[in-house]
């Protein structure tokens, strides 16, 4: 049983991509692209979900899903065109099939797929029957009853009630030549007779020739087979599904005396065109060529995420192995040529690792159509969607992770920050609202972005809601910055009325607190009336950093080397103080605000002067380029990502820690966090730059 | 001696399926992914039966059928085709590419039993 549960959950990741995969295609059928690997995509994504329902019994899904793709296959042979009407009810009709998928999950009711269902039988009644040539027959088993799939089709007419007197089944069986080729065995048929019940009574050999006429690749025999009365006849038939319809099979029910068996009427019976139809009549000329040209897809196999994990640990060990082996090497040694080697083939394994790992962010952004459909019926404003970046390629963990983030800036955007029609009009906006999805990688770093031209943030609704919440206390002051980021307060919500499009309980808080156990942050940044954007900031690895190892009062620490810019040593002079605690660095012609890590950490020991110091020209997120000085730069290396203690947590501008080849564990430094921390703000740097 | 059956479809949950099932028979399975995977295991395997699915990417059932009948080693093989296709067009075309048989997805195991043991001894 708990083998077919883990079948069953495959069978259920399978649905999940090919609900992706067919969306891709339907929406890229929406947007005017009809070309035929297109539609197979669909065709297929949709056909091997059906296939698979069959097989765990999910009936309904299956029942829909055959509809659906018979309307595909329609589509995919050119006997229908896939025009925008057609291509919106298909997209309906994918809706319908996600729910189906979710229902057979167990996550959600069996949809009330009716109207879609006789929808899609009208395409196939109206659209596919327009073509000249023959058509397939509607499905005769499946038409109407799901249950009614039976397993092995056989279609043959059920002439006998099975419980009619009688006492056994006669069968006589002559195979033809055909029955041969193919790699098929008529002997085999009998044998299956016989497993049944059957006796074998009389051979016929009267064809049979001498042996040197005989051809091995020919039949000469035939079969006189008797049969328990108590076999439906339908279980005999299938014996002879595979053999050539120019085979005689004569199946009647035999009375007690042998000679009225040999007179019985029942005319002879062929077996027709039910399992592998005559191949003389043939598919009708002309017809659409079906032959899939070899499709150049990529083998995959599906590795449990668990192992690439401890893969990752592994690597991350092999990192820490090589640079304590760099560290005991004396520095002679360490040029020679085999450990830059080791060092290279390290790098490799741990690219080719976190390759495993990394997966187009597109499987995120794919659900995010249909959820937008669903969001402009329930609103009843229209929304454009732009994507860009979705083949950005990100970690798997954060594709999980970021989905429910991502639904909600979604709603959010839907519900909250995009105006009614009315309302954009007033204020000379297209009436078509627009949400901008984007994701990019910049540095070490995934930006994924959720923009829309709304009408931004209603901060003095929001700050009124905070303080009626009991979030803030009345009377306090707050920057608009400030207020943004209160909606990301455990508990808040500013929909009046709890919308059944974003009130479902979990707020910007989820959002947030998801995002960071990513390793990552959330921004927001609103413009009244203009629109609103929520920024997530993504590590793109999430294990090993490249980093620089600096010194800061006899202890080692490590900057994430992708914001690193340079470093300067400043000159006497170079270094000036505006306010205290406030210094600039005068440099190229512009000021850059310096922080001293020594003074921001609290470090005793004698400070250096900036002349015997370095400054760390990096890039923050919030505040632009800053200037962090250190004592010395000691190292260049990659290091593994440890988290830290929970009780760590609050000491603010660290963002884990790693062990050096010598064993020793040095802090990783949070570039954004210290800039912010020391409040170095995009608003006083620009001052600082006139 | 136990038989090798080569079952080929793209989808794993139901090359799972198929292995748990005949297995269970006393089959010996084996898996590949299209008829491009399929072709390959052929001549490592040396099946009993293939039992393929039609719609595959980069080769499919028909294609495979057809290579396989093309194939001096190989050309008497049995093989039935797997799939939830059922249209009497789709199934003439593969009796002319040289299938033993179609068996119509969902399959029961029972039944599926009775077919293999109809074209493979």
């Amino acid at each position: 049983m708990s083998e077919m549960d883990d079948i069953q959950a495959i069978f259920f990741e399978e649905c999940a991509e090919g609900l992706a995969a067919a969306e891709a295609g339907l929406s890229a059928m929406a947007e005017g692209d009809t070309s035929d690997s297109t539609i197979a995509a669909v065709f297929r994504a949709v056909h091997s979900i059906k296939g698979g329902s069959g097989a765990f019994g999910h009936a309904a899904l299956m029942a829909f899903s055959h509809r659906f793709e018979n309307v595909l296959d329609e589509v995919r042979a050119g006997r229908m065109t896939p025009t925008k009407p057609l291509v919106q009810q298909l997209l309906r009709a994918f809706d319908i099939l996600s729910d189906h998928v979710l229902a057979a999950r167990g996550e959600a009711a069996v949809p009330d797929d009716g109207p879609m269902r006789d929808e899609l039988e009208r395409l196939l009644a109206d659209g596919g029957m327009t073509g000249d040539e023959a058509q397939e027959p509607p499905a005769p088993v499946l038409a109407d009853d799901p249950f009614g799939f039976e397993p092995v089709v056989v279609a043959l007419d059920d002439l006998d009630d099975p419980t009619a007197s009688g006492e056994s089944w006669s069968v006589t069986f002559r195979p033809s030549r055909a029955a041969l080729a193919n790699g098929g065995e008529p002997l085999l048929v009998v044998r299956e007779l016989e497993r049944l019940g059957g006796r074998v009574i009389a051979v016929e050999t009267e064809r049979l020739p001498t042996l040197d006429a005989l051809d091995p690749a020919d039949a000469y025999l035939a079969w006189r087979l008797e049969l328990p009365a108590a076999l439906h006849e339908d279980e005999l038939r299938e014996c002879f599904d595979f053999m050539p319809p120019d085979s005689m099979v004569e199946i009647v029910r035999a009375s007690a005396h042998p000679d009225e068996r040999d007179d019985a009427p029942a005319a002879e019976i062929r077996v027709d065109a039910v399992t592998v139809g005559p191949a003389q009549t043939s598919a009708p000329a002309g017809g659409p060529a079906e032959k899939a040209p070899a499709r150049l897809e990529p083998m995959s196999v599906r590795v449990d995420l668990a192992r690439l994990d401890h893969l990752l640990n592994l690597v991350g060990e092999l990192v820490i192995r090589n640079s304590v082996l760099a560290d005991r090497l004396a520095p002679a040694d360490q040029e020679k040529v085999e450990l830059p080697q080791l060092l290279r083939l390290t790098r490799q394994i741990q690219d080719g690792v976190m390759g495993l790992r990394a997966q187009p962010i597109a499987q995120a952004f794919n659900r995010v159509p249909r959820m937008l459909r669903d969001l402009e019926t329930g609103t009843g404003k229209a929304i454009r969607l732009e994507v860009s970046g979705e083949q950005t390629e990100v970690d798997k963990r954060v594709i999980e992770r970021i989905g429910d983030p991502l639904t909600h800036m979604i709603r959010n955007a839907a519900d909250h920050g995009i105006e009614s029609a009315e309302r954009r009009r007033a204020a000379g906006k297209p009436d078509q609202g627009t949400i901008l999805l984007s994701a990019e990688q910049k540095g070490g770093r995934i930006i994924v972005k959720v923009a829309d031209d709304g009408g931004g943030i209603d901060r003095p609704r929001v700050l009124a809601k905070a303080i009626d919440k009991g979030i803030v206390a009345p009377g306090a002051e707050f920057s608009d910055e400030e207020i943004d980021q209160l909606i990301c307060a455990p508990g808040f919500s500013t929909a009046e009325t709890i919308s059944n499009i974003s009130g479902r309980g979990v707020g910007m808080d989820v959002v947030r607190s998801n995002i960071e156990q990513l390793g990552g942050r959330v921004e927001i940044s609103s413009v009244p009336g203009q629109g609103t954007c929520f920024t997530m900031i993504l590590p793109l690895t999430l294990a090993i950093l490249d980093g620089m190892v600096v010194r800061l009062g006899g202890h080692r620490y490590v900057l994430p080397l992708g914001s690193v810019i340079e470093s300067v040593q400043p000159e006497p002079g170079q270094l000036q103080e505006l306010s205290p605690g406030a210094e600039v660095l005068e440099l190229r012609g512009s000021f850059l605000p310096v922080r001293r890590l020594t003074r921001f950490f609290n470090l005793r020991g004698e400070e250096r002067a900036p002349e015997d110091s370095l400054v760390i020209v990096v890039e923050s997120d919030s505040a632009g380029t800053v200037g962090l000085m250190v004592d010395t730069i000691e190292d260049r290396r990659e290091v593994v990502i440890k988290s830290l203690d929970q009780n760590l947590y609050p000491v603010r501008g660290l963002g884990g820690a790693t062990v050096l080849g010598d064993g020793s564990i040095a802090l990783i430094l949070d570039i954004d966090a210290i800039v912010a921390a020391t409040g170095v703000t995009p608003r006083t740097q620009k001052g600082m730059a006139a | 001696m136990s038989r090798t059956i080569l079952t080929i479809d793209d989808s794993p949950s139901m090359r799972m399926l198929l292995k748990a099932s005949l297995t269970a028979q006393g089959y010996t399975i084996e898996t590949a992914e299209d008829g491009v995977h399929g072709l390959e295991r052929l001549t490592e395997l040396a099946p009993d039966l293939i039992i393929t699915d039609i719609n595959m990417p980069r080769m499919d059932g028909f294609e495979l059928i057809e290579a396989v009948r093309a194939d001096e080693q190989h050309k008497g093989l049995p093989i039935l085709v797997l799939s939830t296709e059922f249209s009497d067009e789709k199934k003439a075309r593969a009796r002319e590419a040289g299938a033993t048989g179609w068996i119509t997805k969902p399959f029961d195991a029972d039944k599926l039993g009775a077919a293999i043991r109809r074209v493979c001894p």
